[in-house]
């Protein structure tokens, strides 16, 4: 297996994509693995979890097939039953419209799949929080 | 100790006139062979069978995924179900050779000729990528050298 990690190419490519796209007129920023310190966004998406492994499918060459999991997050501060879940699922599919056919620098995408593990919601006194999931499965060349 | 070989390193390849290239994208090639059974029996040893070797016959299987091997821009230096469409349209015998270790120069390497006797294209529906499956009807004998040199 001669083909370098294509890690970082997928993450640039996710971030390229969706990075501070306007969904119900707010700026949503993508951030890689965590928030940036001096920021302090209600709604964002996080590129999380990746993981890869090697298919030998033909005698012909090596693919990648790689995962990354990305977290669409959405805060709603204050007490009693503030804010819905609308915001996250229309992230997500503003996601989906926007990463229908990625490139990923170096390599040939032969097939994109998609999953949606389940959301995840936090509710305490003073906040609620409603994440969506997405995982991409990327089959490289 | 015995030498292993994985089966990947193991490549069918179709002369084109020129040059042998190999078919693309292997999953899967076998060759076969069988000498068929001729049974007789005589009066002289009732309840006995002897037996005869009869015909020589060995047939070439392959799957694998398809490729363009025969647009601009595609692998014209393998062979897939496209450009191997166009030898069996031929009706002609084609030349292979099973090379059993590309690794090693040195390997077994398996010649003949055959006619192309199937030929079959999947294209199946979403994630599936297509494939296809060849069966050469081999043509006389295998031979271990190859005899287009």
């Amino acid at each position: 297996m001669d083909k370098i990690n294509p890690s970082k190419f997928i993450r640039k490519s996710i971030f390229t994509a969706i990075n501070g796209m306007v969904v119900n007129g707010l700026t949503i920023p993508c951030y890689d693995t965590r928030v940036k310190s001096s920021e302090n966004p209600h709604f964002y998406v996080l590129m999380t979890t990746q993981s890869k492994r090697v298919l030998k499918q033909n005698k012909c060459e090596y693919f990648w097939e790689a995962d990354i999991l990305l977290d669409i997050v959405t805060i709603y501060n204050g007490a009693g039953n503030t804010g819905s879940r609308l915001l996250v699922d229309d992230i997500e599919n503003q996601i989906r419209s926007l990463t229908q056919d990625l490139v990923i620098e170096g390599f040939t995408t032969i097939i994109q799949a998609e999953d949606f593990p389940n959301n995840l919601d936090n509710i305490n006194d003073n906040q609620i929080v409603y994440r969506n999931f997405i995982r991409y499965t990327l089959t490289l060349n | 100790m015995s030498t292993f070989i994985k089966g990947e390193v193991c490549i069918l390849s179709i002369h084109d006139g020129t040059t042998y290239k190999p078919v693309a994208c292997l999953t899967s090639n076998s060759l076969a062979t069988d000498v068929s059974v001729i049974e007789s029996m005589t009066k002289c040893d009732p309840g006995v069978s002897v037996k005869q070797a009869g015909m020589f016959t060995y047939s070439v299987s392959a799957e694998g995924q398809y490729i363009d091997t025969t647009t601009v821009g595609g692998d014209t230096a393998k062979k897939s179900h496209d450009s191997l469409l166009v030898k069996q349209l031929t009706k002609t015998l084609v030349n292979f050779r099973i090379d059993t270790n590309t690794l090693n120069a040195a390997s077994v390497k398996y010649f003949g000729g055959a006619v192309i006797s199937s030929l079959s294209a999947d294209f199946g529906s979403g994630d599936d990528l297509a494939t296809f499956s060849l069966t050469l009807d081999g043509s006389g004998l295998i031979l271990l050298s190859d005899p287009i040199v």
